[in-house]
């Protein structure tokens, strides 16, 4: 048992490995709806285009998580905006928004001098994380989780029927700007422990590794955040062993879980010929 | 009669300047069924966009029961069964969880369903006879099953009027059978049902009263009365199928009028009435 404590005499292990798990409960939390809705590259596009956001807030001796929540809203808006106004797909517009204020947020990087270190935003600082990080990241997760218990029958009634929602009196625009509201603010927070590149894995791969095993919605909302917590502390364990770094080496459990959950729907179809679209 | 759908001088115009609905008015009241029938593109989606409130009236008024169209949504009086192309049918839900949505209205603002809500949802299944589907994934049904659950969802729902988007379609001919009974059962138990559909040949078989629409209102009325080939013709235009069959070998030199948008045709007789084969 000396493996499993030996990390944890070391504060900034304890740090990392909490910051780790409390990051990835909201971001694998919303991996279940984004997945499920084909939105994966909002994911993508909010993670980047908090860029700017971040490095202008250092310029102006504002909050680093300020800056990137309205950046990450802005993006929102933005692409909500050219979709609806123009004959774009969705998804064209987020290429075009978050490559745009990703590519904003480098020149601004190069352009204001500041001892931020990109890397550290890219790919997270989870073992420079301090406790009054740990604070904000816990009261982002502890509200992700709060507002989930109470909107998330209704985030999934409108995302599987918007129509429905509406015919029943739902107040559909609030709810979606809410989900991208704490989506932004999960990224934001996952921000200086796993980096904007590493969060987006998070928005994508425990939502993936459930659909693959076929769990109906509850079942996914429970299931993502252990997925994504569990990856979170093999990850920061495999880490202090191999002395690498603690958010991608995450990244990869959470590969193997994916690569685990394929083989084993593969398996199963193999066993149970599937009938696609019959009967 | 009682009034529950009443539509009145109800223009529709867009903000880019198409004017889809011009001067619209009908009243329907409780247990009847209504055909909807019009050419695509005729303000079919946007009636029943502005009877849902999706869409504001650029004129008039629609009300239901009395009450304008926001109140009558937020007291769950108005149902919509989606056309199937509509639906994700790969989303992880069970066909519960589908028609347990039906019931969020009636829950407390947590969303927790309650032993009222799950009774509902059981007499729902039973009565569309999809009680033994319950925990399938919604993907994993045959079309007409599909549209059963959410006919159920409706019934949970107990919505006085609902409104379906053409119903019949990738539904086999027994489905659409049971589907039509459904809503002669629905009827009975008093809610008012629109339909709208391509399907015309059915259209007199389970429907009291036709609107027939094309941006204005064509006729409306009882469904024998509606469904005439001159109302037909100035609805679709060139845009149904539409033979004339001579009476081959008889003695009457009448001929049989048939009329086909895509699904099962409209046969009028030269004696006025109206029998479909």
């Amino acid at each position: 048992m000396t493996w499993l404590l030996e990390p944890l005499q070391f504060e900034f292990m304890r740090y990392a490995l909490t910051a780790m798990v409390l990051a990835a409960i909201p971001l694998s939390l919303l991996s279940c709806f984004l997945v499920v809705r084909g939105w994966a590259l909002m994911g993508d596009a909010l993670s980047h285009a908090v860029l700017p956001g971040v490095v202008l807030a250092y310029a102006l001796g504002l909050p680093l998580l300020l800056g990137a929540f309205l950046a990450g809203l802005f993006c929102a808006a933005a692409v909500g905006f050219i979709d609806q106004k123009t004959k774009l797909k969705e998804d064209t517009a987020m290429g075009v928004v978050f490559t745009g204020l990703f590519a904003l947020g480098l020149v601004l990087f190069s352009v204001v001098h500041s001892n931020l270190h990109l890397n550290h935003i890219l790919f997270g600082d989870a073992l420079g994380v301090e406790s009054e990080q740990l604070w904000q990241i816990g009261a982002v997760t502890a509200s992700v989780i709060v507002l989930m218990l109470v909107f998330g029958r209704d985030w999934q009634l409108q995302l599987f029927d918007p129509i429905q929602a509406r015919t029943m009196g739902l107040p559909v625009g609030r709810l979606h700007y809410g989900l991208l509201v704490i989506l932004s603010m999960s990224i934001v927070s996952a921000l200086s422990t796993v980096g904007i590149i590493i969060a987006m894995s998070l928005l994508i791969l425990p939502g993936a590794t459930l659909v693959l095993m076929r769990v109906s919605m509850r079942k996914m909302l429970w299931l993502s955040p252990i997925l994504g917590s569990s990856a979170a502390l093999i990850g920061g364990y495999l880490s202090f062993y191999l002395d690498s770094a603690p958010a991608p080496t995450m990244v990869l459990a959470m590969g193997v879980q994916f690569c685990l959950a394929l083989l084993a729907q593969q398996y199963r179809d193999y066993r149970v010929p599937k009938l696609k679209g019959a009967p | 009669m009682t009034e529950l759908l009443k539509v009145e001088n109800l223009s529709v115009r867009y903000s880019n300047g198409h004017q889809a609905l011009e001067d619209i008015n009908f009243s329907l009241p409780k247990a009847t069924i209504c055909a909807l029938v019009g050419a695509n593109g005729s303000g079919k989606s946007t009636l029943f966009k502005s009877i849902m409130g999706f869409v504001p009236a650029s004129q008039g008024l629609v009300s239901i029961a009395g009450l304008p169209v926001e109140e009558a949504v937020r007291q769950q009086r108005i149902a919509y069964v989606p056309q199937t192309e509509q639906v994700d049918w790969d989303f992880p839900v069970s066909v519960n969880d589908v028609v347990m949505m039906g019931r969020y209205g009636h829950m407390g603002w947590l969303r927790r369903p309650k032993a009222a809500d799950h009774e509902a949802v059981a007499v729902a299944l039973e009565k569309v006879g999809m009680s033994a589907f319950a925990h399938r994934q919604i993907g994993q049904l045959s079309g007409g099953q599909k549209k059963r659950v959410f006919v159920a969802r409706a019934l949970a729902q107990a919505a006085e009027l609902v409104l379906l988007d053409e119903p019949f379609t990738g539904v086999d001919v027994t489905s659409e059978a049971q589907i039509v009974e459904l809503l002669r059962t629905l009827r009975d138990e008093g809610c008012l049902i629109v339909i709208s559909t391509h399907n015309l040949g059915a259209v007199p078989d389970y429907c009291d009263l036709s609107i027939i629409i094309r941006q204005h209102l064509v006729a409306f009325g009882p469904t024998s009365d509606v469904l005439t080939a001159h109302n037909l013709q100035s609805a679709f235009g060139g845009k149904l199928r539409h033979h004339v069959l001579q009476h081959l070998g008889g003695e009457s030199s009448e001929s049989v009028t048939v009329f086909t948008d895509d699904e099962r045709p409209l046969v009028l007789y030269p004696t006025g009435q109206d029998q479909s084969p």
